[in-house]
């Protein structure tokens, strides 16, 4: 992977500078750079966990 | 304002780098679409047999869905929210944890086991499907074992290196066909199976190969579904780099790969319990007749070629990244062609590997179960979501990821400690169970331990040092 290699002037260390320098810059907005909030990953908790007990409960009930 | 630069890097290297907002093509559906096609593939009907190798119908469906709900709901967050947040290919972003040597070692190692194994699998299916057909139409008399078979899997392989030396564009097109193929297949099969059979002669089928202990069959099945909720931790984080909001990022692995891997295991542990075999390959042409048979294990053939394609084409990408300036000078072609070598090895013992595909399946879960518990800590709990970008891509000492000489001694504690909790519970090769695994599996406390080790290493050992840049 030339981004890593010990060359420090080559095509990839050069775009990769770029883009860092973009993503960088305090006025560039991407919503995907967001952080997901806790209240969202608690009800992605909270889905898988109801799937999981529905799922447990009715594997109980049926043995 | 200054030009763009014209940037002509080869393609594959290119996608190592950050993209930028107009470079994230999907949207929440569009991610959702990508994970049902990764999901409803042969290996989810090779999943559903081994289910039923243990349990019958009504067992199977419970198993199914606890499994995988519990595997997708981890490996999600360890992986798919910071490759969605950074947009870094994941093997990069996985230096943070490891370091860069330590991803070295860790790609060179597990992953190609895991590509190589996988790709065997799905090769001797090749070749088993291609058999079937030629024993069908041509009147061979080709068995499951026979040297044919290893003929076509090493066909299947010839075909997957051209396509994969020629460029993955070759494979976008072939998977415009295959895609919706494996969704017709799934709901054909799915209709055959019950134009024969009641849902109560399913229902009562006994399962193929149980044990005597009832509670133990059931937590094997729960085992292997866990094993394929966590295997995606290699392979979906480089897709959720595309995605345009965290909400995509996350949420279409519910809809996607848990749903829809369900559905094909579920298909595949119906035939399997009504045909009496775990191998999707001797369903079809009982199922379907000749001609639908045939086409079937035409399409199955098919359908492996671009499986095969899309593991090889993320491991060597990874392999190249994770391997700097030791695989940057190696030619493409050279190095998938030399990846697919133990591939082909493999292919001469198709019984030993293929029947004992569920065998596989777990020795992967007593890898990726601890890599979700480790990444998933180290990201959300020990980084808070912080990760400096440059230091990522800095292989000096001076990056905050160097650690000690480019490793994180406290992931690969952890990740020991996690994979000797699960052999302690669960013998990946023996199958055989200890204390508490009938009540907890393997993987689930595996997974916790793992977390547990890295956080308690990180906060006493790697903190105090003022490495890692926690």
């Amino acid at each position: 992977m030339t981004i890593a290699s010990e060359s420090p002037d080559n095509e990839m260390r050069r775009e990769l500078n770029r883009r860092l320098n973009i993503i960088a810059d305090p006025s560039y907005m991407d919503p995907a750079r967001t952080d997901i909030s806790g209240r969202e990953l608690g009800i992605w908790f909270a889905v898988t966990a109801a799937i999981l007990l529905g799922a447990i409960a009715m594997w109980v009930g049926g043995n | 304002m200054a030009a763009t630069p014209k940037f002509t890097g080869a393609s594959a290297a290119f996608g190592t780098l950050p993209v930028l907002k107009e470079e994230r093509e999907l949207g929440f559906l569009d991610n959702s679409w990508i994970n049902i096609g990764l999901a409803i593939a042969t290996w989810a009907f090779l999943l559903g047999g081994s289910t039923a190798l243990v349990v019958g119908a009504r067992d199977g469906i419970y198993a199914i869905i606890i499994g995988n709900v519990i595997g997708v709901s981890i490996m999600a967050v360890s992986v798919c929210i910071s490759t969605g947040k950074f947009g870094i290919e994941q093997f990069t972003l996985m230096r943070s944890v490891f370091g860069p040597v330590g991803i070295l070692i860790l790609v060179g190692f597990f992953l190609a086991i895991y590509g190589v194994g996988w790709s065997s699998v799905l090769s001797i299916m090749f070749g088993r499907a291609i058999s079937g057909v030629m024993n069908q139409v041509v009147g061979t008399n080709i068995g499951e074992n026979d040297l044919g078979v290893t003929f076509f899997a090493i066909l299947a392989i010839a075909i997957s290196w051209l396509l994969l030396w020629k460029g993955p564009t070759a494979v976008k097109w072939l998977n415009r066909l295959v895609g919706p193929g494996k969704l017709i297949l799934c709901f054909s099969i799915l209709f055959l199976i019950f134009s024969h059979k009641s849902w109560s002669d399913i229902a009562n089928a006994a399962p193929l190969a149980p044990f005597d202990d009832h509670r133990l069959n059931f937590m094997i099945a729960v085992e292997f579904n866990l094993a394929a909720g966590f295997g995606w931790w290699p392979v979906l984080g480089n897709i959720s780099r595309f995605t345009r909001t965290p909400r995509a990022a996350l949420w279409p692995n519910l809809i996607g790969i848990f749903a829809a891997a369900v559905l094909g295991e579920l298909v595949g542990l119906f035939a399997a319990l009504s045909l009496g075999s775990h191998d999707p390959t001797a369903w079809m042409i009982p199922l379907g007749g000749a001609f639908v048979g045939v086409t079937a294990l035409l399409f199955v053939g098919l359908a492996n070629i671009t499986a095969i394609v899309s593991i090889f084409y993320g491991m060597c990408l990874a392999m190249r990244q994770a391997g700097g300036r030791y695989f940057e000078a190696m030619p493409w072609g050279l190095l998938t062609g030399a990846l697919f070598v133990p591939v082909i090895v493999i292919a001469f013992f198709p019984g030993q590997i293929y029947d004992n595909f569920f065998k596989f399946l777990a020795w992967t879960a007593l890898g990726f179960a601890p890599l979700s518990g480790v990444t998933a800590m180290d990201y959300l709990v020990l980084r808070r979501g912080r990760i400096k970008q440059c230091d990522v891509f800095n292989d000096s000492a001076n990056s905050d990821y160097a650690f000690w000489r480019g490793i994180n001694p406290a992931s690969f504690v952890a990740l020991a400690a996690g994979g000797s909790i699960y052999y302690a519970l669960f013998n990946p090769q023996s199958l055989a169970a200890h204390g508490p695994f009938v009540w907890v599996s393997a993987s689930v406390p595996a997974c916790l331990v793992a977390a547990i080790v890295h956080y308690v290493l990180t906060r006493t050992m790697v903190m105090p040092a003022r490495r890692g840049g926690y």
